[in-house]
């Protein structure tokens, strides 16, 4: 059972994780609890053996099937909503996660060069995807996941592809990450190329102390074209079924986006047992985002 | 000939006074000068040289502003060399006098021919455009970079490309502020109409296209041709701002000599400007002058169409109209009739009215942006004297920004980031800051890009 409610917390993070890292949006928009109170750093915080939610690679940790949604209240009347399940494949064979997510943009007035008002426009956008992780000897362990989104918008539709690739490696109560994530095609696929994907290469570390209560992550993420910059993440557990979490991020182009961000994880055990977690960032003048999210394994 | 100088004598801000409208903004005192922006010398197709075409506009003409604008063909045929145009340049600063004659050096660019994209003139730029008559966008970046006014000339859509059918590129409307309402005894009214439905910011003008040596009195059927420029002074720096300002109007003078001054102001604002409102009532204020011919009619156009008349019969006209000023982009300009056969167009007034009961809310025009662009409205804050407009995309990033000190100017986003890449299809999200002396208000709204 000590073990049990860690894994089940993985399974979760892990699989709505997928919905989120993708060419979804272009933007990566985070839509799970711990990765808005993280913010990039749910890529080491969740190993160990949480797993690293981000990194398919720690889905070979995950040994039950889950099921997990989220939902996300963005500012700007955006929200968004995703669904996970991960089932392992078999005693060695690793875990696949499959993962599905809707965005609604919100609708707003169109207006032709004039400004005289056409009537109302909306968005919304589609995605999912398949992960798998499993593994490969002693503490190693590798994973890769392929999602695609469809961005509905009134006279067309973009479709994206990103492909993620991960490592993971646990010893005693350290671990390393690294992952390559939305490699792909140009976005969108299905129009003449606009842009590159915004592909971004992390490699982090983490540490638990006392026993599991206390964990610390640092990584650096490496975004294509811009400045590498670092992330911090703590993670507490000062009673028993409850986690309280707080993360730095040193990114420097979302000059409206709070640098810290926080959330809270709490678990019951039982016969069936349920994970509840929130997580809140706060975007400056644009607004704020906060996240809820309910997992179960069985 | 007298009778033309008292009338420049008598001040536009006095004429303007009897019916000026209560405004926050009264429109300065500008003096009517009567000009011709479009002629030749023998520097290409014309007869004579510069210097006597200039002594001839100003001692025989009498009038305030000549232009010689001859063709640059990139050396082909007739075109202007560019020792020429050196020496064309050297020759109007000499001849101007402060008060008295400004003369303008120009050139006539491009072709009217099958492959051609149509004449533009240009005044006072240093050197000739490099030319390449296929590239009509190369030549409106060019103007762009300028900084000078320049005109559509006879703009007729028989011919061949007719700059691409006038099609309106956003991004290029600053290269051109006026159009030629009139050359010589041809009314290119409809094109007038249509480069303004298609969204040029363009005022009004009519020339002579002198090719003989009749510059300034050159008279076909219709009238005489001749653009009325409202400046603060008789001087070149004050005439090439009236030109970029689009502060003029074209008029058809019949019987010959009869000028007259037509002028329009909305909110006083000057005819030409380009200004942001709020929904409410407008004023509008015409006056029309001439020393004796009769005006028989006056014409409100409101986007492209007729929206007020008065049959004034008075040779000195004072028309003041109100009207709702609806949401949106409008232009409004006056075409006025005598009874002699004269005729006159004003420049438009370029009126942006924001929306007011969402006091907060910035809107993109049009929506959803696409290749062209989109003008960020919002409601204006009296007083601002500083507005900055961001556009942050989903993630929170900021892929734009833009800080202007001219709070009723328009803010244009080109639906690309600070990089010049376009932005991908989605929700952007806008922050428009304006700061006055009393306080800043920050205004906030959602935009779409679809390609
Ligand atoms: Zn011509
Ligand atoms: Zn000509």
């Amino acid at each position: 059972m000590k073990r049990f409610v860690p894994l089940l917390l993985v399974a979760t993070m892990c699989a709505t994780a997928g919905a989120q890292n993708s060419a979804v949006l272009y933007w990566n928009l985070p839509t799970t609890p711990s990765q808005l109170a993280y913010g990039a750093g749910t890529l080491v915080m969740a190993g160990e053996p949480q797993g690293s939610a981000a990194n398919p690679a720690s889905l070979a940790d995950v040994k039950w099937r889950s099921l997990a949604t989220a939902g996300v209240q963005w500012w700007g009347g955006v929200f968004g909503g995703s669904v996970a399940a991960t089932l392992p494949v078999g005693k060695r064979s690793g875990t696949a996660a499959v993962t599905a997510g809707y965005w609604g943009l919100g609708a707003i007035t169109a207006y032709d060069e004039r400004g005289n008002p056409l009537g109302s426009v909306s968005a919304q956008a589609v995605c999912g995807g398949v992960h798998y992780g499993r593994r490969l000897f002693g503490g190693l362990s590798a994973g890769a996941g392929a999602v695609f989104s469809n961005l509905v918008l009134p006279q067309r539709s973009d479709l994206g592809l990103a492909f993620t690739a991960g490592m993971h490696y646990r010893w005693r109560f350290l671990s390393a990450s690294l992952l390559a994530r939305d490699l792909g095609p140009k976005y969108p696929v299905n129009a003449a190329g606009r842009g590159k994907l915004p592909s971004a290469l992390t490699a982090g570390v983490r540490s638990s102390f006392w026993g599991e209560r206390i964990a610390a992550g640092l990584q650096l993420e490496a975004r294509d074209g811009e400045r590498p910059y670092p992330v911090a993440a703590l993670e507490a557990a000062p009673v028993p079924l409850v986690t309280a979490r707080l993360g730095y991020s040193g990114e420097r182009d979302r000059p409206e986006m709070s640098p810290l961000g926080a959330g809270i994880a709490v678990r019951t055990t039982g016969r069936q047992d349920f994970a509840v977690e929130y997580g809140y960032r706060s975007y400056g003048r644009l607004g704020r985002v906060q996240a809820l999210s309910l997992g179960i394994r069985f | 000939m007298k009778r033309i100088v008292l009338l420049v004598a008598a001040p536009a801000a006095l004429m303007l006074a009897a019916g000026n409208p209560a405004s926050a903004h009264p429109a300065p005192g500008y003096r009517c000068f009567f000009g011709n922006l479009h002629a030749h010398t023998r520097y290409s197709d014309g007869e004579s040289t510069p210097d006597t075409a200039y002594a001839y506009a100003r001692d025989v003409a009498g009038i305030h502003i000549q232009a010689l604008t001859e063709h640059n063909n990139g050396g082909i045929g007739y075109s202007i060399t560019p020792a020429n145009y050196q020496n064309l340049l050297l020759v109007a600063d000499t001849i101007t006098s402060p008060g008295r004659f400004v003369a303008l050096a120009g050139q006539e660019l491009g072709s009217i021919g099958s492959s051609g994209f149509g004449h533009l003139n240009v005044w006072e730029t240093p050197g000739l455009w490099a030319y390449n008559n296929s590239d009509l966008l190369g030549c409106y970046s060019w103007l762009m970079a300028q900084r000078q006014p320049a005109m559509f000339n006879h703009p007729d859509s028989n011919w061949a490309s007719n700059f691409n059918d006038l099609y309106f590129y956003p991004d290029y409307d600053d290269a051109i502020s006026l159009l030629e309402v009139v050359n010589h005894n041809t009314l290119y009214e409809n094109s007038y109409l249509r480069a303004l439905a298609k969204g040029w910011h363009v005022g009004a003008s009519a020339n002579q296209d002198n090719h003989s040596r009749t510059w300034g009195t050159r008279t076909g059927s219709a009238g005489t041709a001749l653009t009325g420029v409202w400046a603060d002074t008789l001087t070149k720096p004050a005439v090439l701002e009236a030109l970029r300002s689009r502060r003029t109007f074209a008029m058809l003078c019949k019987p010959i000599g009869e000028k007259f001054q037509l002028s329009l102001t909305a909110d006083g604002r000057w005819m030409g400007e380009r200004y942001l409102r709020q929904p409410g009532r407008c004023t509008l204020q015409v006056t029309a002058s001439s020393p004796d011919s009769i005006f028989s009619k006056l014409y409100l156009y409101r986007d492209g169409v007729i929206a007020d008349s008065t049959m004034p019969n008075l040779n000195v006209v004072s028309w003041r109209i109100e009207l709702d000023a609806g949401i949106g982009s409008h232009y409004y300009f006056v075409k006025a009739l005598q009874r002699g056969g004269g005729r006159g167009w004003t420049s438009p007034a370029f009126v942006e009215v924001a929306p007011k009961r969402d006091d907060d809310l910035v809107v993109t025009w049009p929506t959803p942006v696409a290749d062209q662009g989109a003008r960020i409205a919002f409601t204006p804050l009296d007083g601002a004297t500083r507005v900055t407009a961001e556009i942050f995309n989903l993630a929170g990033a900021r892929v734009w920004r833009a800080v202007s000190a001219d709070p009723a100017a328009s803010i244009r986003w080109d639906g690309r980031d600070a990089q010049g890449r376009p932005m991908p299809n989605g929700i952007y999200l806008i922050i428009v800051e304006q700061a006055g002396p009393a306080q800043t208000k920050t205004s906030k709204g959602k935009t779409m890009v679809s390609r």
